[in-house]
């Protein structure tokens, strides 16, 4: 029985992070299907929308609902400009080259973006308030973390939101048959560069969520984005890189699998096995868990 | 036509900068001391906190006329935290700006890469890395600010079990070896006393999530869980274990009071018995003056880094006045014999280069670190 | 000269050109500081020709050379302080160590398909790599890293001043040049780059994917190694955060700026890494900005890398001299 609860927490603890890591993933994912590049610099797109957000929230100088919801978006929207102005000024540029230089330009992105947040911040960090109650409540024999169950919940929505937005939207629809069939699409009349744009400012937005669900639980600091952002790659790439479902799964696959490990195997192993469980998971599906086929190559 | 005038542009730069690396920096009339930590990356904090205690130190210094009237200058250098970067700027303070000592890096595997060159170019270093190896080196040139691991984990398992009466201990550590240092520290502190401690769950540093080992340790039970790391990493322990219904008494090495941590812990870091080389509510007046000054420049309090770097420069400063001169030698055999009481104690180094020797603890008391003897 | 022909020689000499030029350096300019940067400068030249082979020339993206890079300096820093080996000895061993490990991650390489999986592959077995080291203490000494590793001897006399380390490690930086060219103008390069350019293509003529990948791989970790044997002799002291995926990272860097699929890029590459940083210094606490920015722009605008720049300016004063000997 015992072990029955530490079960489910552990899993209930490894869903709330990987609801996160699956925006990231996500964002990934989206960018990818949509524009054919990848953002190596995601973490620090992350990382831009709990400062901005706070940064607009002191300034309110009021702690009301409203200044709460003003801010977070402020900090989402900010996330997206910096996402379209990493893909603008570094991403697009160097992709005409080749994949190397995508990394190389965004781990220079990476650092301006991260070294400016310092100079204007500080490097000490700074606490986000938290919105919600800290207190664990009991449910049975399980203790759950209200926080944990807001991100899950927040992520969930904003998961919806994408697919309805994909689905059902003019727009949405527009950006989905660009990443289908590019050059069908701007036969069809679909401006690229609105749809490339589009995608990239959406899937930053994701991201920019992702850093403010995970603000108010673990501080905010500059250097924050980098661990999450490859967390968030590594599940995009289990799911498909590219596979907009598959980003979700690989997300909360990993975060599950993580802390699974962690609390079952040995908690100083708990990166390596992730580390190795991926490495067989590639090989034996070498495009992801959804792994596509021939059709699709990453 | 552009491809031509890029690449005179770059041709010319490279000379420029071959030029620049090459020359030494002017002699000027101040004494120079250097400052090594990292600056930037993931430990950029560390560095800010130096730089602030010292900065605080040589402005106070100068503004009341510097040492003999000579004044002092600060040479802030960014090791990023990289044993590699630490060398080279290490390199650049003693060759090119011609420093007469150098505090740091605030941690010790830059620390540890460093000694072979100051054992070479024969200026003293202060570091501020806590690793044991550090004193270990034979390096006479070595003075260490702040007690090292042993000294204060040993003292903190001692106070845990004479003190504080607890048997069952638990210990999460993070995987640097500050964590892992202390962690053994504790645990050799405990066997002496013949307490196995009931489990060592670790992290690696920056992670954010701690739910699996805390769902371990709370499996456990413990009276006291000590945790050791890095401070938000600490903070968000306290945090997480609060929140999972641990119950145990919190204690830690320094840090877990600071601002920082008691920011990310939310209100769960309160009563939490930490060790350290500085608390910020020691009554002693020196400090009370540091403390309140700290608070007006930087509007946060201080921790023991900020206080490392404060009497680092103190300590140097001082020296210098005993000694007579900005000589290595006689600096070397300055701080050797120096008595200096600064914010974090009296120093006294021996032979190895360890300048503190004493741990004080402390409990947090509505989010104010204080002195802290059990009364029990 | 004909501009062809010093464009030939050019290419063909540049590396032990640039190679001497750097080597002449110490004599030059003594002091300490700059003899530390070029140090450094060499043993990245190493990892940067380790990186080009598997990345630049067979075209296979590798973000986890810190791992071999970190079997090599262990390797060598356990034989050397625990088991009394020397240094001459260590050094073939600790790059045969991370050769075997560069096989171990070839063959996971083979399996996946594209660009994005084999990052996630390659970061992921540094990233297990550092775990062990930091766990395995009784090993490794975990975290608390390995002081004291000995300097080298030769016939009796003991490496230690920053020169004798200088022409020490630019020693092994010819070798390794002269190992790497002679490898890009064989049948296993010219094999390499047609994997790199079509797999299907080189199938077609019968080239065995498997093997060459692995043994790009191999080549590359043993380089390595070699370059992390070096560095931990060099600092004396190691500790596994040195290599993290930042180090990865940097030294495809090394390659992407230097010039891709270029020797004497790779030894550019290496050495600017090394010391533009410093330079950077005189930008205080702007100095990463600084760096990041210079890094975007130059994959932007320098995709050739900083060798094509070079190309360049032998043209310019190529043709610069032919105006004059032609005339009137």
């Amino acid at each position: 029985m015992d072990h029955a609860v530490t079960l489910v927490e552990l899993v209930m603890g490894g869903l709330a992070i990987g609801s996160v890591y699956s925006l990231v993933a996500l964002a990934h994912s989206l960018i990818w299907s949509g524009v054919r590049v990848v953002n190596f610099a995601q973490g620090e797109v992350f990382m831009s929308a709990p400062f901005i957000a706070l940064t607009v929230l002191m300034g309110s100088n009021l702690l009301s609902k409203q200044s709460f919801v003003i801010s977070i978006l402020a900090g989402v929207g900010a996330a997206s400009l910096v996402g379209l102005a990493l893909y603008l000024g570094v991403i697009a540029p160097t992709a005409k080259h080749g994949f190397l230089y995508v990394i190389a330009g965004c781990v220079g992105g990476s650092v301006l973006i991260q070294n400016i947040a310092i100079l204007i911040w500080g490097s000490t960090g700074v606490q986000f308030p938290s919105f919600l109650s800290t207190e664990p409540i009991k449910i049975g024999p399980f203790l759950l973390v209200p926080q944990d169950l807001w991100i899950m919940a927040i992520s969930l929505v904003a998961m919806g939101a994408l697919y309805l937005f994909l689905a059902k939207t003019r727009i949405g629809t527009a950006m989905r048959a660009a990443a289908q069939n590019r050059s069908v699409a701007g036969l069809m009349g679909i401006s690229h560069s609105l749809t490339d744009s589009l995608t990239i400012m959406v899937a930053s937005s994701l991201a920019g969520l992702a850093g403010v669900l995970l603000a108010p639980k673990f501080y905010v600091t500059p250097q924050m984005g980098t661990i999450i952002s490859s967390k968030g790659f590594s599940a995009a790439v289990l799911g498909g890189f590219g596979n907009i479902p598959g980003a979700v799964i690989g997300g909360l696959l990993l975060g599950v699998l993580e802390n699974l490990s962690a609390g079952f195997i040995s908690s100083e192993y708990k990166d390596a096995t992730a580390f190795i469980l991926m490495i067989f998971i590639l090989m034996a599906r070498p495009g992801g868990i959804f792994d596509a086929g021939k059709g699709r190559r990453a | 036509m552009r491809m031509k005038t890029r690449t005179i542009a770059l041709l010319g730069l490279v000379v420029a900068m071959m030029g620049y690396l090459a020359t030494n920096a002017a002699h000027a009339d101040e004494v120079k001391i250097g400052a090594i930590a990292a600056r930037t990356g993931d430990n950029a904090a560390l560095g800010e906190w130096q730089r602030n205690g010292a900065k605080m130190a040589v402005d106070e210094i100068n503004a009341s006329g510097g040492i003999n009237g000579t004044k002092l200058e600060l040479v802030l250098e960014d090791s990023q935290g990289v044993p590699a970067q630490a060398v080279a700027a290490l390199n650049k303070l003693i060759y090119r700006d011609h420093v007469a000592a150098v505090i740091g890096d605030a941690q010790s595997s830059p620390c540890l890469a460093m000694l072979p060159v100051i054992a070479r170019a024969q200026i003293p270093i202060l570091p501020q890395g806590t690793n044991v190896a550090i004193t270990e080196q034979k390096n006479a040139w070595v003075f260490r600010t702040r007690a090292n691991d042993a000294i204060k984990f040993g003292s903190l398992g001692d106070f845990l079990f004479a003190k504080m009466k607890y048997t069952k201990i638990a210990v999460f550590h993070d995987s640097a070896d500050y964590g892992l240092g202390g962690s053994k520290a504790i645990q050799a502190a405990l066997d002496h006393k013949g307490i196995r401690i009931l489990t060592d769950e670790s992290w690696t540093p920056g992670d954010k999530d701690f739910s699996s080992q805390l769902i371990n340790i709370k499996k456990l039970n413990p009276q006291a869980l000590v945790i050791v790391g890095p401070m938000v990493d600490m903070g968000l322990i306290m945090k997480q274990a609060r929140q999972m219904g641990i119950k145990a008494q919190f204690v830690g090495g320094a840090g877990i009071e600071s601002d920082t941590t008691q920011g990310a812990a939310g209100g769960a870091a309160e009563g939490v018995i930490f060790a350290a080389g500085f608390i910020p509510a020691n009554p002693n007046p020196k400090v009370q003056a540091f403390v309140k000054k700290y608070e007006q420049l930087y509007k946060s309090t201080p921790n023991d880094f900020a206080a490392t770097g404060y009497d680092s420069i103190y300590l140097l400063a001082d020296a210098i006045k005993n000694g007579g001169k900005a000589k290595p030698q006689a600096l070397r055999d300055a701080l050797r014999s120096s008595k200096y009481a600064g914010v974090q104690g009296t120093f006294n180094f021996d032979a190895a280069g360890e300048g503190l020797h004493e741990m004080q603890f402390g409990k947090v008391v509505n989010k104010v670190p204080t002195s802290f003897t059990p009364g029990k | 000269m004909t501009l062809k022909a010093t464009h030939a020689l050019y290419t063909n000499y540049c590396s032990y050109c640039f190679l001497a030029v750097i080597m002449v350096v110490p004599l030059v300019f003594t002091n300490p500081y700059f003899s530390h940067i070029l140090i450094l400068g060499g043993i990245y030249i190493i990892l940067a020709l380790g990186q080009n082979i598997v990345t630049g020339y067979c075209g296979q993206i590798h973000l986890g050379m810190a791992g071999f890079y970190a079997i090599g300096s262990y390797t060598s820093a356990i034989l050397c302080t625990r088991l009394g080996v020397s240094f001459w000895l260590a050094l073939p061993l600790s790059a045969a160590a991370a050769a075997i490990a560069g096989i171990v991650v070839g063959l996971p390489a083979l399996k996946v398909r594209g660009g994005v999986y084999l990052v996630l592959v390659t970061v992921s077995f540094a990233g297990i790599i550092q775990v062990i080291l930091n766990q395995w203490v009784s090993l490794t000494k975990g975290p608390m890293g390995i002081v004291g590793i000995p300097a080298p001897r030769i016939a009796g006399f003991e490496i230690s001043s920053l020169v004798q380390w200088f022409y020490l490690t630019y020693f092994f930086v010819v070798l390794v040049t002269l190992f790497s060219t002679r490898l890009v103008h064989s049948r296993i390069g010219r094999s390499f780059v047609a994997v790199r350019e079509s797999e299907t293509s080189a199938q077609s003529i019968g080239i065995n994917l498997a093997f060459y990948k692995v043994l790009a791989f191999l080549i590359s970790a043993a380089l390595a190694g070699l370059a992390g044997a070096i560095y931990a002799h060099y600092m004396t002291t190691i500790s596994p955060d040195v290599y993290g995926f930042n180090l990865s990272v940097l030294v495809l860097m090394m390659i992407v700026v230097g010039g891709i699929s270029s020797i004497p890029g790779s030894i550019l590459g290496g050495v600017t890494l090394a010391i533009v940083p410093e330079l950077l210094r005189a930008f205080g606490s702007f100095q990463m900005i600084v760096y990041g920015l210079g890094i975007i722009l130059s994959t932007i605008f320098l995709p050739s890398g900083l060798l094509a720049l070079g190309v360049n300016s032998i043209q310019f004063f190529g043709n610069k001299l032919s105006q004059k000997t032609s005339a009137p």
